[in-house]
C-alpha cells in the first residue's frame, strides 16, 4: 500500500509540473517516458512483494472500496439481466407457476443438502465413528452477482460479505456438491462487508485434498429401502452405499473440469468413483462431494496416472450458493 | 485534462468493469470480450503517455482484484500493453477501423501471454497452453469486434458529455 501511495504522489508531482525547480525540469520534460517506466517498475515491485508475502494481510481498504462500489451496479445489472432472461424465456400467464417452480427448486436444493447432511451423519453412526462435522454447521445463502472478467480466472462475486459472517477461506457449497472457497480482495485476506469473491474449484489456483469412494451395492434392509424409494438411486452422493478406498490425491482445477493429481501409478481407480474432500487443509470439511471420476489414463512413462474428474456442480448454471460459516463441532 | 474529465473517465471505467463481469458473461459464455483492455488501447491512441500509463496502472489493479489473483500481474501487463499500443500507434496510422481491429486483436493475445508468463513466474499455475490456444484467439477477435463500437461510443460520450 505504501508503494501505491508513493506512486500516486510521485505521479501527481510529475503531472502537475508545478515545480519550477531546475532539477525537476529534466523529469518534467521527459515525463512521457519516465512516468510509464516508473509505474512499470512500481507494479513489478508490487507484484514481487505480493508474490513473496503470499497474499497475507488484512482487508485492503482501497480494493474493498472499489469492489463495494462495483457491487451495487452489479446487483442491479445482474438482477435486470436475470429479469430479462426470465421474461424472454417464459409466457406471462405462466409467471405464477414459474415463481412457484423456482421456490420449489430452492426448497429441493435445501432438502438435498439436508439429505446429504443426514446421510453423512447416518453413515458415520453406522460406521461407529464419533466425529460429526455437520452437527451445528451454519450456512449463509448468497446469490451470484458477478463473474470473472476473463475465462482463465474462474471466480464469482456473491452478494454477501463480512457483515453476514463470511470470512477468508470458508467453504462454499450447493446441494449438488462443493463450489469453491472464499478468497480475499486485493491480494489480502480481508472480505468486503457486502460482497465476497469465491474461487471456484475449476480454477487452476484451487487445490483440495481428496479421498476416493467406490459404490458398494446395497444388501438386505438397504435393498428393501431402495425398492421402497427411500434411497433415491439418482442421488449423486449417498455415503451409505459408498465405501472409502485407500486412494487419495489432490484435486486441481483445469478451467472446466478437475484433475486428480499425486495418485500412485498402481492405485485402483475407475470411472464412476466419487471424489470427496478429505478435510485436510482446514478449508473444506471431510465428506463434501467434489466430483465423479470420468477418465483414467495410465501413463506409459511417469509416476501418476492422468485422472479427470467431472465436477459435481454445474458451474455454468450456478445462481445461488451456501457459504459454510460454521463447520460444526470439531471431532472429540 | 480538467478534473471533470478524469471523474467522467473513472465512472466510465467502473461502468465497463460492471458490464464485463455481468452482461458479457451472459452473452458470450466461453469467449468474453475484454472491454477494459479495449478501452485501455483507446486511451493509448488518444491520451498522452504520462496520463494514460496512470490509467493503465489503475485499470490493471482493477483487473487484478476482479480476477482474484496476485495483485500486480495485470498492473504490470497493462502498463506494458499501454506502452506497446502507444508505440505502435506512432508507427502506423492506427485510427482507421482495420488498423484498430488488428491492434486490439494483437494486443489481446499479447496481454494474455504476458499475464500467463507473469502468473507462471509469480507462483500461480494458470493453464498456459489451454488458455492461450482455446480462449485467447476467440477473445482477441471478439474484443476487437466489440472494441470498435466501444471506441465510437466512448468518443461520442467524450465529445457530448465533457464538451
Amino acid at each position: 500500500m505504501n508503494l501505491c501511495v508513493f506512486a500516486v504522489y510521485f505521479s501527481s508531482i510529475l503531472l502537475s509540473g508545478a515545480s519550477s525547480h531546475v532539477s525537476l525540469d529534466f523529469i518534467k520534460y521527459r515525463r512521457d517516458i519516465l512516468v510509464p517506466i516508473a509505474l512499470l517498475a512500481l507494479s513489478v515491485g508490487v507484484l514481487s512483494y505480493n508474490s513473496l508475502s503470499g497474499g497475507a494481510g488484512g482487508l485492503n481498504p482501497f480494493s474493498s472500496l472499489v469492489l463495494t462500489l462495483i457491487s451495487y451496479p452489479k446487483r442491479l445489472v445482474s438482477g435486470s439481466a436475470e429479469g430479462i432472461k426470465y421474461y424472454w424465456g417464459h409466457y406471462a400467464d405462466l409467471r405464477g407457476a414459474e415463481k412457484e417452480n423456482d421456490l420449489f427448486h430452492r426448497k429441493v436444493d435445501e432438502l438435498q443438502m439436508r439429505i446429504q447432511q443426514l446421510n453423512e451423519e447416518n453413515a458415520r453412526l453406522r460406521a461407529g465413528m464419533s466425529t460429526d462435522i455437520w452437527k451445528g454447521a451454519e450456512f449463509v445463502t448468497a446469490q451470484i452477482i458477478g463473474l470473472s472478467p476473463l475465462e482463465e480466472y474462474r471466480v464469482v462475486t456473491i452478494n454477501a460479505g463480512s457483515d453476514a459472517g463470511i470470512r477468508y477461506g470458508m467453504a462454499v457449497i450447493t446441494g449438488a456438491g462443493t463450489v469453491g472457497k472464499i478468497i480475499g480482495s486485493g491480494g489480502g485476506h480481508g472480505v468486503p462487508s457486502s460482497n465476497a469473491t469465491v474461487l471456484l474449484l475449476v480454477d487452476p489456483r484451487c487445490r483440495v485434498d481428496a479421498l476416493i469412494y467406490r459404490y458398494n451395492p446395497p444388501s438386505g434392509a438397504e435393498t428393501q429401502a431402495a425398492e421402497q424409494g427411500l434411497h433415491d438411486p439418482a442421488c449423486p452422493w449417498n455415503p451409505i452405499n459408498w465405501q472409502q478406498t485407500r486412494v487419495r490425491g489432490v484435486v486441481e482445477g483445469a478451467q472446466d473440469r478437475l484433475i486428480l493429481k499425486f495418485v500412485s501409478r498402481d492405485a485402483d481407480l475407475r470411472p464412476g468413483d466419487r471424489v470427496v474432500s478429505s478435510g485436510l487443509g482446514g478449508v473444506f470439511p471431510r465428506g463434501l462431494l467434489i466430483g465423479i471420476v470420468s477418465r483414467v489414463v495410465q501413463p506409459e512413462v511417469g509416476l501418476s496416472p492422468y485422472i479427470e474428474v467431472t465436477p459435481a456442480v454445474n458451474f455454468d448454471s450456478l445462481e445461488e450458493v451456501q457459504v459454510m460459516i460454521q463447520k460444526g463441532a470439531p471431532p472429540p | 485534462m480538467n478534473w471533470q474529465r478524469h471523474v467522467a473517465l473513472l465512472c466510465l471505467i467502473l461502468a465497463i468493469a460492471v458490464v464485463q463481469t455481468t452482461l458479457t458473461v451472459l452473452l458470450w459464455r466461453g469467449a468474453q470480450p475484454d472491454l477494459l483492455l479495449a478501452t485501455l488501447i483507446l486511451f493509448a491512441l488518444y491520451m498522452n503517455p504520462a496520463t494514460g500509463s496512470i490509467y493503465a496502472f489503475g485499470m490493471g489493479y482493477l483487473q487484478d482484484i476482479l480476477t482474484g489473483g496476485t495483485v500486480g500481474i495485470f498492473m504490470t501487463g497493462r502498463i506494458v500493453i499501454y506502452i506497446l499500443a502507444n508505440r505502435l500507434s506512432h508507427q502506423f496510422y492506427a485510427k482507421s477501423a482495420a488498423a484498430q481491429f488488428l491492434l486490439i486483436a494483437l494486443l489481446t493475445v499479447a496481454d494474455a501471454i504476458i499475464a500467463a508468463i507473469l502468473s507462471a513466474i509469480f507462483g500461480q499455475s494458470v493453464v498456459l497452453h489451454e488458455a492461450i490456444v482455446w480462449h485467447v484467439p476467440l477473445r482477441a477477435v471478439i474484443t476487437a469486434l466489440m472494441g470498435m463500437p466501444l471506441f465510437y461510443l466512448i468518443r461520442w460520450l467524450w465529445e457530448h458529455i465533457t464538451g
